[in-house]
């Protein structure tokens, strides 16, 4: 990948990760609208937001350590 | 003794017309091209030059139909400039992506989760811990944490980028 490929899959990265959080607060039918729109741009768009649901699938059980450390984890905060 | 083309052809729609759709429609999934490709199957067969030689009409009539639904899908995965989420047969290829995943056993793939989770900041540590495994909504999060709840959003879109990030390698 060159440099600049790699900078343009961070931003997608970043915006994917964006539309992840905001879809579980829910989104407004404009805010649906926008992010079906971002969707449907390209299938890197897309590719993105599925491996992002993949990691979010496996964060359950990774988070079960820093679960017990969290008192700790906010205090340090 | 035999059929004049237009007949013969005329028959095997007559007969097999909803079940050539059906067939149609389970390939490529989308009611208003399976009937277009059911109309360029009729005119397929009446290009065919000598009817006589087909031994099996019904049998030429699928092979003519599944070959076409072939060429209809090959086409359709070279026009990836825009993608529509609500096609069915979208939905289904968007299934089977995850399965990516499968190349790394769970295990593997959730010990290296713990270790890439680590490297983030205590805070952002917490707001994971405290959505992925108590299942807090964005409010209690920032209750807890004693921040707002935008702040709690940047913190767990900033670990998904991270994971996204450092687990790339191996999906």
């Amino acid at each position: 990948m060159s440099a600049n490929e790699e900078r343009v899959r961070g931003l997608v990265a970043q915006q994917a990760a964006d539309w992840f959080v905001a879809n579980r607060a829910g989104l407004s039918p404009r805010e649906r609208d926008t992010f079906i729109a971002w969707l449907k741009a390209s299938p890197v768009h897309v590719e993105e937001y599925l491996s992002l649901s993949v990691i979010a699938r496996d964060l359950r059980q990774a988070s079960e350590h820093s679960h017990d450390a969290l008192d700790q984890l906010i205090a340090r905060a | 003794m035999s059929e004049s083309k237009k007949t013969l052809v005329g028959r095997l729609f007559a007969e097999h017309g909803s079940a050539l759709q059906a067939f149609l429609y389970r390939r490529v999934r989308r009611h208003p091209d399976a009937a277009e490709l059911a109309r360029e199957v009729y005119v397929r067969m009446l290009r065919v030059p000598d009817t006589a030689a087909i031994r099996n009409p019904e049998a030429y009539l699928y092979t003519v139909a599944s070959n076409l639904a072939k060429e209809h899908s090959r086409q359709a995965s070279r026009d990836t400039r825009v993608l529509d989420v609500d096609d069915p047969l979208v939905q289904e290829q968007l299934a089977e992506l995850p399965a990516f995943a499968g190349q790394l056993d769970t295990e593997q793939r959730i010990r290296r989760l713990r270790e890439v989770l680590r490297q983030l900041p205590a805070k952002c540590q917490a707001a994971v811990a405290l959505q992925y495994w108590d299942g807090l909504s964005y409010e209690e999060i920032a209750q807890r944490l004693g921040v707002s709840t935008h702040m709690v959003k940047k913190y767990l879109s900033q670990a998904l980028v991270h994971c996204r990030r450092r687990m790339a390698r191996l999906g």
